[in-house]
């Protein structure tokens, strides 16, 4: 059975967490954690020609080289140059979602938005996107 | 090293020399500008004709040193069949679907390159056919992508492609997006292009992060590194010489530098040279 993969492109200091994000258990999704935006690019294109899309691919902004709202854009316009479905987005970003990323959401489709706490440390960040994750796939399964 | 002020980089750059005829041709490493021509000692002709890339020169010259190569004559006009519209062909992805071992390898290997490789100093390729110093080889570019967000500017470099004779086919984006969506589709059906020309300044996805995605899609299809050229108003700076290097065979042309569309012309035509071999026909 393939392993099912969630991309996690940040430089906040979460990759550490990214192996127990979402629990221990056997079948849990493995979190995939990149550095920058081309990397998560290049992360999901292996991914897909591999026929093993991520199940969910979440993104901070800013990023280096390719920012968070460039590698949802890019991800797009690749899904559609290869025919595929769009993959789930989750922004997980320090600053409040203002009317530029409200309009990028509302035209990528099947991408939310969710404010990290910056001022909080990494752990207590990474757990509570570890809970936001499991809510949203646990929503994507009941689709 | 030597170096140079470039007047088209706007800053000192790295010097390239390459042997032409009876002339030593010093250029910039960075956009291909020509920067100085002397006529080539007996020294320089045995130093480049042996391929002494790395060696210092002995007068206190040049670190890097191309080589120079003829270009590859293609063969006379011939018909060809039209290839399909690659923003309409069929996908099918390369390769099958891997296990998932080898999908954990694959990706580790992608995710653990720190830096991709930087350009290498190109081969220089003899630019003395331009001025009809030679009877002059022609290659021309199968697919060209022209990335601009102005129609104008679109219609421009479409036409200076076109009448010089570059291209046979030019592929024409708005954006950053377009360009991604129709590399993808084309690099996944095996029809990718000869070069990218990318505008830097453009809404939605910028050139630079077009490139990046571009290559990202390179990397993770598995398929060779395109070629690509910026085609920006604005200076090469420190930092964009950097995306340069971490990007791979792409160079970059000021538009901001020559006034007239001839000169412009003639820039492109000196810069696609070196990035793929192109030339007049």
């Amino acid at each position: 059975m393939a392993t099912a993969r969630i991309l996690l492109a940040e430089e906040a200091g979460l990759a550490p967490f990214a192996p127990t994000l979402l629990g221990d258990a056997a079948d849990a999704p493995k979190v995939v954690p990149v550095q920058d935006g081309a990397r998560c690019l290049t992360a999901f294109t292996k991914l897909v020609k591999a026929r093993q899309p991520p199940l969910l691919v979440v993104l901070d902004d800013p990023l280096p080289r390719v920012t968070g709202r460039g590698t949802a854009t890019a991800m797009r316009a690749i899904e559609r140059g290869l025919g595929l479905k769009p993959t789930p987005v989750l922004f997980y970003t320090a600053e409040a979602a203002d009317e530029s990323l409200k309009a990028l959401l509302s035209k990528l489709g099947r991408a939310v938005h969710l404010q990290r706490p910056a001022d909080e440390p990494p752990a207590e960040q990474a757990r509570r996107l570890g809970v936001a994750v499991g809510r949203l796939l646990a929503q994507l399964r009941g689709k | 090293m030597e170096r140079k002020y470039c007047p088209s980089c706007g800053m000192d750059v790295d010097l390239e020399r390459s042997l032409e005829g009876s002339y030593v041709m010093t250029s910039c490493a960075l956009c291909g500008l020509g920067l100085g021509v002397k006529f080539a000692s007996a020294d320089d002709v045995r130093r480049m004709q042996r391929g002494e890339a790395d060696a210092p020169a002995p007068r206190g010259g040049l670190a890097r040193v191309g080589v120079v190569q003829k270009a590859q004559a293609i063969q006379p006009a011939v018909e060809r069949p039209t290839p399909p519209d690659p923003r309409s062909a069929s996908v099918e992805l390369p390769g099958t679907a891997a296990a998932g071992a080898s999908v954990e390898q694959s990706l580790e290997r992608a995710l653990d390159s720190a830096e991709l490789p930087g350009a290498s100093a190109e081969e220089m390729l003899e630019r003395a056919a331009r001025s009809g110093e030679m009877g002059g080889p022609v290659a021309q570019m199968e697919r060209v992508y022209l990335v601009e967000d102005s129609a104008f500017l679109r219609q421009v470099t479409r036409d200076l492609l076109t009448d010089k004779g570059l291209a046979r086919e030019i592929v024409e984006c708005a954006d950053g997006v377009e360009m991604v969506e129709a590399f993808a589709r084309a690099a996944a059906a095996g029809q990718k292009p000869d070069l990218v020309i990318l505008d830097v300044r453009m809404p939605e996805l910028d050139g630079q992060q077009a490139a990046f995605a571009l290559r990202a899609i390179e990397t993770g299809l598995g398929v060779k590194r395109t070629p690509i050229l910026f085609f920006s108003s604005m200076l090469c700076d420190e930092h964009f010489k950097g995306v340069l290097r971490t990007l791979g065979n792409a160079r970059y042309i000021r538009k901001a530098e020559e006034g007239d569309v001839e000169k412009l012309g003639q820039r492109v035509v000196s810069v696609l040279e070196r990035l793929v071999g192109a030339r007049p026909s």
